[in-house]
């Protein structure tokens, strides 16, 4: 996972996201959960991505943008939902 | 009728008869996607290379052109691609984007222009076709 300031006032998380699995995973529904230096959580963010997708036993990477300056934080990806086909 | 256009009528309706169980089992395949390819299955048969970046002063946009090649037995349309923003080895964005007008033919080069968005301190863009769809789907 990489913080990264795209600009001012906007920046990004980057995910890498690994499918162990023999489905191809798309329709990501995901919430990203920003936490501070002692665990409380300062942040949380819905999201979902039409056109991600994942191939089976393969790793792609999710980009979230946000608008607030991730000082002293941790960050946790949950997804939510996928369809798989 | 005559004899003659028993016959003919005879040879139509057998003629029908041995086509229409093979154009249902046919229809049937196609309905069930038996025609259609996984890509993932594929994946290891395309290659990529960069052309050209071009990154126009004044604007948010940079425009990079890469060299498919197909070195599969199919044809292929309407991509799905993740561009990687890299700063030297690490990864610092990356961007899913769909062109559905895009094609590849079998055994073929073609090239692939995308646009990205224009971040600071970025030294390559990788990158990495995430899906392709193959059908050969009769439409009737």
């Amino acid at each position: 996972m990489n913080v990264v300031e795209l600009s001012e006032n906007e920046y990004a998380v980057v995910f890498s996201i690994k499918n162990n699995s023999n489905k191809k995973w798309h329709d990501l529904t995901y919430q990203l959960i920003g936490s501070n230096n002692i665990d409380e959580v300062i942040l949380t963010q819905e999201g979902d991505d039409s056109i991600w997708l994942i191939q089976p036993n393969s790793h792609a990477f999710l980009t979230i943008k946000m608008n607030r300056k991730p000082l002293n934080a941790s960050w946790k990806l949950l997804i939510r939902n996928l369809e798989s086909s | 009728m005559n004899n003659k256009t028993l016959k003919k009528y005879m040879s139509f309706s057998g003629v029908i008869s041995t086509l229409l169980p093979l154009l249902s089992i046919a229809l049937l395949m196609n309905l069930t996607g038996f025609f259609e390819s996984n890509y993932d299955e594929y994946r290891d048969k395309f290659s990529i290379e960069l052309v050209a970046v071009n990154d126009i002063d004044d604007s948010d946009i940079v425009t990079i052109t890469y060299r498919v090649t197909n070195n599969s037995w199919r044809d292929w349309q309407w991509i799905n691609y993740q561009v990687l923003h890299k700063n030297n080895d690490k990864i610092v964005y990356s961007s899913n984007s769909i062109i559905p007008d895009w094609k590849i033919d079998a055994g073929e080069q073609t090239l692939l222009t995308v646009e990205v968005e224009k971040l600071p301190n970025i030294t390559a863009f990788d990158l990495t076709v995430q899906d392709l769809r193959n059908s050969i789907r009769f439409s009737l």
